[in-house]
């Protein structure tokens, strides 16, 4: 006797919709954007995660081109600020202007700051003094901002996108453990490939513009967001992603040499929670209804990467994050089903 | 996030437990069957797993096992290996009967065997909000459209690894022709085996011994002591772990036993049995009959109704006795004497006392003897299990013995002579003699062979001769040929050939009297040689077994005791 599932009634997205509508945004990009497929991707999942996203790459890698044709492919309202030493916490969030009316009388008005929109870019984050960061910082886990003692809450999907350029490291202030570990993901630009900076200047250089296709609105984007919580993930899964962060720790017994070596401090557990949540829209960007331990180790390194504080041996021994994630991954492997014999 | 950053290849491990799937009714039939085929499949490439990993292991164990019985006279070894393979795979076939597959455990085999992106196990652990949510219908419509026209065998594959195969096939193959060639240490198996079986028979015999003595209605206390001896004795066999040290325990307690005969037991006995069988055949006059002791309490308590010739009859009767008693029994010798004398002083009230001392002297003496004489059995049968384990079970030897035998004998006789009127008269004689014999023997086979002891009874005129047996290589062989032995003679006066003319000590009574002779016989060359002291003791076993006979004499009897005492005073 055959099983017929009784499908309940769909949300507003369905899981087949939703893979649907992410195709169209990746096909968008890569209109616009050439090469770059597994940014692209990192970036899309953080937005279907609401989870933030710090990108590190050299200038002219097309960061801010990425967010921007994110912005006008899914509709959703797109800000920057470029962080500078100069640049003031109220520059972000907003502050109260003085405003008098015709009548002479004088009130005061919030002055939304360019915090207050759906997709926010951080261009070179670590150029601000921490003051200015951690009123951003603030706003991305409070989701809401503080000013003059009234709180505004921010509109969601709310996505910050903050970059950092690895070079130029004089005068900028990196930004602390405990900030970084509010980012979702963490991804690194990589250098276009010779084809691919062809394509690129071929792009840049042409009077050709690109006009885009909005495929996803505000609702939609705000239902695919919820959908991806709702992604189930069988126990052995959920396990094999609290065995990675715990085996980051220097202390466990279950942490490879490399991070006894190399690691002050092992990730968070909002690592295995980005883990699983990065998981999950993955598993939906790859038309699957459920999470597997592939999803889990390969979103491991965006997830853990900016959450290991390493040693200054690390840096003598040019040892990266992403070395000690990858024998992390190596140490504890993929589950098997626990019996001599089985796969 | 792509592919790339995910480690190419990362090595297996193991999970934790599943939790169990109790929910295997929301998949297929089809998907269910699946997972409880993969189940199935789970527990065979278990024991294979197992058994891959074990064979060469175990193979290699029952291969040094074979290798050491082929050097050491082991006889484990060969059954150690063969009950370790056994057990191996008995070990594993048992826990893949017995183990527990639940249908979890299935699914994330499925899942990893398949490459289904742990669709079944996710399909298997679908909560109540998961399945009335937007993906708990797609998860197991997923599952099932999966599990279609896939078979267990593609979920879980069966591999052979040669490496430890060919390991366990070669040692496998090499414990088996080893197993197959003859081993040189079977022979020195079946000699342990044997030498087992000799000492584990010589407990028995003991047993069997202590049983009898146990189950005797007479046995006295000493018996019964002499047969816990035995039994100790037979439980320390069992414990034994060599023939040598067997031999010592059946050493100590001959000696132990030997010790507790007394020196006089012949002469004991012969006394008390002669006594015995003296008055059995002649009673007291005035006596119902009985023995010994029951026919002078009789007489004591009846000598107020004997008359004054009775009395004296009474009297001579009792100093004859005396005199028969003196050697074996004094005190009852002395009571006797006392008893005459006091007969004829007319102190009857001292002859009663003197007489039933006298019968209890007699008692006394008789249980002594009976216990002495278990003893001395008990030891006479403990040296004999000795000499048989101090010889081993045998094994076939090559060697050839020589022996040579010399014997000297020397002879002493006393006669008394009765006579009467008619001329016929009747003596009795002593005798004594002593005979040696050595024997040696070497043997042949490898160059080197101990020969047997040669045994020769020398006796007064008599010859010896002996012959070694046969010698093995090793020294301990068989010594199939006994000595030829030929047998003493207490006494002959009619073949002393050289020995001078004794009187007989009789004292004629107007008739003939005999006279016997002591002669110092000269030995005849024998084939062997054995000290006196070794021979002493089977010599005196078989006079005491001929003196139970009841057509000897008591005379003959204190003759023979006395024979053996000097021999074992000199």
């Amino acid at each position: 006797m055959t099983t017929t599932p009784t499908t309940p009634p769909l949300p507003a997205v369905s899981p087949e919709r939703y893979a649907e509508i992410a195709a169209a945004v990746e096909r968008e990009i890569g209109r616009v954007i050439v090469g770059q497929h597994a940014l692209v991707r990192t970036v899309l999942v953080c937005m279907l995660c609401e989870g933030h996203v710090l990108l590190e790459g050299v200038p002219g890698l097309g960061k801010t081109q990425l967010l921007k044709t994110l912005s006008e492919v899914v509709d959703l309202e797109f800000s920057r600020v470029q962080f500078t030493p100069d640049l003031m916490p109220a520059d972000i969030v907003g502050t109260q202007v003085l405003e008098e009316d015709e009548s002479g009388r004088r009130t005061f008005r919030f002055g939304a700051g360019p915090v207050f929109a759906n997709l926010v870019l951080a261009d070179e984050i670590n150029r601000a003094t921490p003051k200015t960061q951690s009123a951003l910082l603030e706003a991305m886990q409070e989701r809401a901002v503080t000013v003059a003692g009234a709180t505004r809450p921010l509109p969601r999907p709310f996505l910050v996108m903050a970059t950092q350029n690895p070079l130029e490291m004089e005068g900028t202030y990196p930004l602390p453990e405990a900030q970084l570990d509010r980012f979702l993901l963490k991804a690194l630009v990589p250098f276009p490939s010779a084809d691919d900076l062809v394509a690129v200047v071929e792009r840049t250089t042409s009077g050709a513009a690109v006009d885009l296709d909005t495929v996803a609105d505000v609702p939609t984007i705000t239902a695919m967001v919820e959908l991806t919580r709702e992604v189930p993930v069988a126990s052995h899964v959920l396990r094999h992603a609290v065995d990675l962060v715990v085996a980051t720790h220097p202390d466990h017994e279950s942490a490879p040499p490399g991070i006894r070596t190399y690691v002050r401090f092992g990730s968070s557990p909002r690592g295995a929670q980005a883990m699983v949540l990065a998981a999950k829209a993955a598993a939906l960007l790859d038309g699957r209804p459920n999470v597997s331990i592939d999803d889990i180790r390969a979103v491991a390194t965006p997830a853990l990467r900016h959450r290991l504080v390493l040693g200054y041996e690390a840096s003598a021994d040019g040892v990266t994050a992403d070395d000690l994630v990858a024998g992390v991954l190596d140490q504890v492997g993929a589950p098997t089903a626990g019996l001599r014999g089985a796969p | 996030m792509t592919p790339t950053e995910a480690p190419a290849a990362a090595p297996r491990r193991s999970a934790e437990p599943l939790p169990g799937a109790g929910d295997s009714e929301l998949l297929s039939p089809e998907a269910i069957g699946l997972l409880r085929g993969v189940g199935r499949r789970l527990r065979l490439a278990w024991g294979f797993a197992w058994v891959q990993l074990l064979a060469p292991v175990v193979v290699v164990t029952a291969l040094a096992l074979v290798i050491i019985g082929r050097v050491r006279p082991w006889g484990w070894t060969e059954p150690v290996a063969i009950a370790v393979t056994v057990a191996g795979v008995v070990a594993v076939a048992i826990g893949a009967l017995t183990l527990r597959i639940p249908l979890g455990l299935s699914a994330r085999a499925t899942d990893r065997g398949l490459a289904t992106r742990d669709a079944f196990a996710t399909a298997l652990e679908l909560d109540d909000h998961d399945r009335d949510g937007p993906f708990g219908s797609r998860v197991r419509a997923r599952a099932d459209a999966l599990a279609e026209d896939r078979s267990p065998g593609e979920a879980v594959a069966v591999r052979a690894a040669w490496g430890p195969w060919a390991v366990a096939a070669v040692a496998a193959l090499a414990a088996v022709t080893l197993g197959l060639v003859a081993n040189p240490q079977d022979q020195i198996r079946e000699q342990q085996a044997a030498e087992q079986a000799l000492v584990a028979e010589e407990a028995e015999a003991l047993r069997e011994a202590a049983e009898e003595l146990r189950a005797d209605p007479a046995a006295t206390a000493a018996d019964v002591a002499l047969a816990e001896r035995l039994e100790e004795l037979a439980v320390g066999l069992d414990e034994a772990q060599s023939l040598d040290e067997a031999e010592a325990l059946l050493a100590e307690a001959e000696a132990e036993l030997r010790a507790a005969v007394e020196p006089d037991l012949l002469a004991q006995k012969a006394a008390a049995q002669g006594l015995d069988k003296g008055l059995a055949s002649a009673p007291l006059p005035a006596t119902e009959g009985g023995d010994a002791a029951a026919q002078l309490e009789q007489a004591a308590a009846s000598l107020d109704q004997r008359s004054a010739a009775e009395k004296e009859e009474l009297a001579t009767r009792l100093e004859s006795l005396a005199e028969t008693q003196a050697a074996g029994n004094p005190e009852a010798a002395d009571a006797l004497d006392a008893a005459a004398a006091a007969l004829r002083s007319g102190d009857d009230a001292a002859a009663a006392a003197s007489m039933t001392t006298a019968a209890g002297a007699q008692r006394s003496s008789s249980a002594s003897a009976a216990a002495q004489e278990s003893r001395q059995r008990a030891s006479g049968g403990v040296g004999e299990a000795r000499q048989r384990v101090a010889k081993g079970p045998g094994s076939p030897g090559s060697g050839e013995g020589r022996g040579e035998g010399e014997g000297e004998g020397e002879g002493e006789g006393e006669g008394e002579g009765d006579g009467d009127g008619d001329g016929a008269g009747s003596g009795q004689g002593k005798g004594q003699g002593q005979g040696q014999g050595q024997g040696e023997g070497e043997g042949g086979g490898q160059g080197q062979g101990g020969g047997a002891q040669g045994q020769v009874g020398g006796a007064n005129g008599s010859t010896g001769s002996g012959q070694g047996g046969q010698g093995t290589p090793d020294g301990t062989g068989t010594n199939d040929a006994p000595a030829v032995e030929q047998d003493p003679t207490v006494f002959d006066p009619g073949v002393a050939t050289d020995g001078e003319t004794l009187d007989a000590g009789g004292t004629p009574n107007g008739g003939d009297s005999t006279e016997v002779g002591k002669g110092q016989g000269t030995s005849t060359a024998g084939g062997s040689r054995v000290p006196v002291s070794g021979a002493l003791p089977r010599y005196e076993e078989k006079a005491t077994r001929a003196l139970d006979q009841a057509k000897v004499p008591p005379s003959v009897r204190s003759l023979v005791d006395d024979y053996f005492r000097r021999l074992a005073q000199r």
